[in-house]
């Protein structure tokens, strides 16, 4: 099993955050972790990822138990987080570089990864120069050029608005079926889950337990008005509002 | 050219007033000169070559300090924003030295170099130092917290995440410190000159002051004044040549 989570808990001081979480994620699968705000879906990727330590359990990647930050697991943060100081393609080329590959390979990797996305005419941009929906391409570009086992995104489009997250996500699902990576995608919109996901994990309220893993089977691309996507959606939303209510 | 013509409104219509107080002898010229005696004194000290002797003279010290500390506080300050071990060593001395005005270090620095170039540019060095110091290890303290990790989880070790990200990331607030403390190191400078130098633009003043030519004296706090304005606005556009995403949201 390519990602294994074992036992996984977290506390910050003494407040529990994550309680006893227990998942396994598949190769090349697009999986979803949905809970309400506060519930520790973020802590949790963050733990995937090397940036936190859990408190008691563990996580295996092929394996290997997880101790810090890695390029096998690439990050699509929330927040922008492209180097401003960096062109495009010199932000794409930033794990290749660090991999001390040289110039001229890293910069037809990255334009590669960039034609992906529609963006090598802006190769020579500055971040600045670019609307929120091409920095979130570029950050998903720039972690994929590494060539990572998994690819983490914490809300990576909440802060776009609807017409940009729906072509986004849309733009995802095509990477995805390129590059055949195994997804694991953070978000509290429900709706978002259901659009992209193979499976979609549950979450409590805080502490985040696991409540309930929905197989999706419906084809793709799907249809957002379609009677199977909205009862999926009205199930998965029923739960999540007594979530809520109960706290 | 509207810009240019804009910036000029202020100092024309300031040049106005003064010609006319002067020029009616509203105020009598012992305090404060005409337009005209400052262009005289500005020529007197041109042709003697004195003007340039005295601005070389505080120049050369102010290049001398201000790259030495410089070259010290930049590293240091970099350091003490980057490890919590660094900063609980060096912030008591820190704190302590820092509210010490640069000008209180003047008897040591005759003491230490005697008068001439070494005790000026020691003067400038302890001016400039604090605000390159505490702008460099502010400037990496408030580096993004997320880029750092952006970086981490592309695969940077440590030593990468601090020359490939920590370094660019406060390269502005760096170079903010360098013009910060050239303007006070400068000030230091001319300050120091009119106690203890025998050459340089502060003594070219307290000299004028001396034989009552205040005309010189205009001259010289003018130079002094344009030589700031030049050199902060050439740091200012290697900032826009350098850093172009500067003051820019991410």
């Amino acid at each position: 099993m390519p990602l294994k989570i074992e036992g996984l808990s977290k506390k910050f001081k003494d407040r529990p955050i994550l309680q006893d979480i227990n998942l396994q994620v598949e190769d090349g699968e697009f999986l979803c972790i949905v809970g309400p705000s506060g519930c520790g879906k973020t802590t949790l990727l963050r733990i995937i990822a090397g940036l936190e330590k859990p408190t008691t359990g563990r996580i295996l990647a092929d394996g290997r138990p997880i101790k810090g930050p890695g390029a096998d697991r690439g990050f699509v943060f929330q927040q922008y987080t492209l180097f401003p100081w960096r062109t495009v393609l010199e932000n794409v080329t930033f794990g290749l570089e660090l991999k001390e590959l040289e110039k001229d390979e890293r910069e037809k990797i990255a334009i590669d990864y960039l034609k992906l996305v529609g963006l090598e005419d802006f190769k020579d941009a500055y971040p600045y120069e670019l609307s929120g929906g091409m920095k979130q391409r570029v950050a998903i570009v720039r972690a994929l050029a590494n060539n990572p086992r998994f690819l983490l995104m914490d809300e990576p489009f909440a802060a776009l608005d609807i017409q940009t997250r729906n072509l986004l996500q849309r733009e995802l699902l095509y990477i995805w079926d390129k590059t055949n990576e195994t997804i694991i995608f953070v978000t509290h919109n429900v709706d978002e889950a259901v659009f992209l996901a193979d499976r979609i994990v549950v979450l409590s309220a805080r502490p985040g337990r696991i409540l309930k893993i929905f197989k999706v089977e419906i084809d793709r691309i799907r249809d957002r008005l379609s009677k199977e996507f909205l009862t999926l959606r009205g199930e998965i939303l029923k739960i999540l509002e007594k979530e809520v209510k109960l706290r | 050219m509207k810009k240019f013509l804009e910036a000029l409104i202020i100092p024309v219509i300031l040049l106005i007033i003064w010609s006319m107080l002067t020029f009616t002898n509203l105020v009598p010229s012992y305090i404060l000169p005409s337009p005209y005696e400052v262009l005289i004194a500005f020529y007197n000290l041109l042709v003697t070559g004195e003007l340039f002797l005295h601005a070389m003279s505080t120049l050369s010290r102010v290049v001398a300090g201000f790259s030495a500390a410089a070259m010290i506080s930049i590293p240091l300050g970099i350091g003490i924003g980057w490890s919590k071990t660094l900063e609980r060593l060096f912030n008591p001395i820190i704190q302590i030295l820092r509210p010490i005005p640069p000008l209180a270090w003047v008897p040591f620095a005759l003491l230490w170099f005697g008068l001439g170039l070494k005790a000026e540019a020691f003067i400038i060095f302890i001016g400039s130092f604090f605000p390159i110091l505490l702008n460099s290890l502010d400037a990496v303290k408030g580096v993004e917290r997320v880029l750092i990790e952006a970086a981490c989880t592309l695969g940077a070790t440590e030593g990468q995440v601090l020359i490939k990200v920590v370094l660019p990331a406060s390269s502005p607030g760096i170079l903010l410190g360098l013009r910060v403390g050239f303007g006070i190191g400068f000030m230091c400078t001319v300050a120091a000159e009119m106690i203890a130098a025998k050459s340089g633009l502060g003594y070219l003043i307290m000299e004028a002051m001396r034989l009552l030519d205040t005309g010189e004296v205009v001259v010289g706090m003018l130079t002094i004044g344009l030589i700031g304005f030049a050199i902060d606005y050439l740091l200012l556009k290697v900032e826009e040549r350098y850093i172009p995403w500067r003051g820019k949201t991410i």
